[in-house]
C-alpha cells in the first residue's frame, strides 16, 4: 500500500476510535519512517487532547465571579423574561410543532406551484384559441367568458402569470389585441388595469379607447 | 440530582436570586473550562463566562427540561465565546497567526529540551484559532471538552455528518500544523 493510503486509515482510525490498526496497516507502519511518525503524532494529538479535557485551568476566583454576575443582575432589577412567551417559544422548538410546519410549507407550495400551472395552462389556450379565431365573434365571446372566468377564480395570481408574460412578445401581444380591440371589453380592461400597474402604459395602443 | 436541578430551575424562572447563584456555583467551572478552550486567554473567558450567565438568567424560560442543562449552557456560552473569539480576531494589532507563532517559539525557545504535554496542550488549544469556526467549535467540544457526539450535536445544532467531517478536518489540520511547527522530535518522545 502508498503512504497516503496508509494515512488515510490512520485518520480513520483516531477518528471512529477503533481499538486496532489491520495487521498490514501495522506492518507498514513498522516499517516505514514517515507513516510511523504520522500514527505517533496522531497518537500524540490524542494523548494531549485527553489530558486538556482533564486539567483545565479552572477559574481562580470563584467568587468573584459570582460577585461580579449578582451584582450585574442587580444592576438590570428586572426577572427572567416573560414566561408566558417562554411557553410559545418552547413549542416553536418543539420538534413535532417544526415537522407539521415543514410539512404544511411543502403542501402549500406544491398547492400554488400546481394552481400556477393550470392558470398559465388556460391562459395559453385562451391566447391561441383567440389568436387562432381572430374575427369569429362566437370565438372572441367564449375566449372573453374564459376570461372573466379565469378572473374571478384567480385574479391577483392571473394578474402575476400576466405580468410574466408581459415580458413576452407574441402573450403580450396576444393580451393586447385580447384587451384593446374589443369594445366589449372596455369595464374588463378596467378592472385589469386596476391588478396590472406593473404593465407599462405603453403595452396598451394609445386609441384603444380605454 | 436531575429533579434538584430542575426544582432550581424552576425557582430561578420565578426570579430567585439565590437559586440562580447555586446554579452559577455549580456550573462556571465548566462554563469557564469550555470558554477558555475556545478563547485560549483567561480573561476574555472570564467575561463570557459572566455575560453567559446573565444570558441564562434572562432566557432561563427557554429552557426545555427534557434536554440536558449543561448542553443548554454549553450552547449558550460557545455562542458568546465564539463571537467574541471572531471580535477579537478581527482586532488590527497583531495577526492571530504572528500571535500563535510568537507563542510557540516562546514556548520552544528551550531548544532542545523537549515539550511536556501541558505545553503541547496550550499550543493546540491556540492552534484552534487558525481553524474554520465550525471545525473549531466542533474540535473543541468533543476533543478538548469530551462532549459525546450526541451532545455535540445538541449544542451546535449541526448533523452528525457534519460534525464527523468537521471533526475530521480539524483533527487533520492541527496534527499538520504541530508536526510542521515542533518537527517530528519534539512531539515524538
Amino acid at each position: 500500500m502508498k503512504c497516503e493510503t496508509i494515512k488515510q486509515i490512520i485518520d480513520h482510525y483516531f477518528d471512529s476510535g477503533e481499538e486496532q490498526l489491520p495487521a498490514g496497516v501495522r506492518k507498514h507502519i513498522d516499517a516505514c519512517v514517515e507513516c510511523h511518525q504520522y500514527y505517533k503524532a496522531g497518537k500524540k494529538l490524542g494523548d494531549v487532547s485527553k489530558q486538556i479535557r482533564r486539567s483545565t485551568p479552572g477559574l481562580n476566583d470563584p467568587q468573584e465571579m459570582m460577585i461580579n454576575i449578582m451584582e450585574a443582575l442587580d444592576d438590570r432589577s428586572s426577572g427572567p423574561e416573560n414566561p408566558s412567551k417562554g411557553k410559545l417559544i418552547l413549542l416553536i422548538q418543539h420538534k413535532f410543532f417544526r415537522q407539521i410546519v415543514s410539512v404544511a410549507a411543502i403542501a402549500l407550495f406544491a398547492i400554488f406551484t400546481c394552481e400556477h400551472f393550470i392558470v398559465l395552462n388556460r391562459i395559453n389556450r385562451l391566447e391561441n384559441q383567440y389568436v387562432g379565431s381572430a374575427g369569429s365573434p362566437n370565438q372572441e365571446i367564449k375566449a372573453m367568458k374564459n376570461y372573466r372566468l379565469l378572473k374571478i377564480l384567480n385574479s391577483e395570481r392571473f394578474i402575476n402569470v400576466s405580468i410574466d408574460a408581459d415580458k413576452n412578445d407574441f402573450a403580450k401581444e396576444s393580451l393586447y389585441q385580447f384587451l384593446g380591440e374589443n369594445n366589449k371589453t372596455n369595464l374588463l380592461i378596467r378592472e385589469y388595469q386596476h391588478y396590472v400597474k406593473s404593465i407599462p402604459a405603453q403595452a396598451f395602443r394609445p386609441d384603444a379607447g380605454i | 440530582m436531575q429533579k434538584h436541578l430542575l426544582k432550581t430551575i424552576e425557582e430561578v424562572k420565578g426570579g430567585n436570586k439565590a437559586a440562580f447563584s447555586s446554579l452559577i456555583e455549580a456550573f462556571q467551572h465548566k462554563a469557564f473550562g469550555l470558554a477558555y478552550k475556545i478563547l485560549g486567554d483567561e480573561e476574555e473567558a472570564k467575561d463570557v463566562v459572566q455575560d453567559s450567565f446573565i444570558r441564562m438568567w434572562e432566557k432561563i424560560y427557554t429552557y426545555n427540561p427534557n434536554e440536558k442543562f449543561t448542553n443548554w449552557m454549553y450552547k449558550i456560552v460557545s455562542n458568546r465565546a465564539i463571537d467574541r473569539f471572531r471580535a477579537v480576531k478581527r482586532r488590527p494589532s497583531v495577526a492571530f497567526s504572528d500571535q500563535v507563532m510568537a507563542r510557540l517559539q516562546k514556548e520552544t525557545a528551550l531548544n532542545d529540551t523537549l515539550l511536556e504535554n501541558k505545553e503541547l496542550g496550550e499550543m493546540i488549544i491556540l492552534l484552534t484559532g487558525e481553524l474554520p469556526v465550525k471545525q473549531k467549535l466542533v474540535f473543541t467540544l468533543r476533543d478538548l471538552q469530551g462532549l459525546s457526539a450526541g451532545e455535540v450535536k445538541a449544542v451546535t445544532g449541526l448533523s452528525e455528518t457534519h460534525i464527523k467531517s468537521n471533526l475530521h478536518h480539524a483533527r487533520k489540520s492541527i496534527r499538520q500544523k504541530l508536526i510542521t511547527i515542533l518537527g517530528y522530535e519534539n512531539i515524538l518522545r
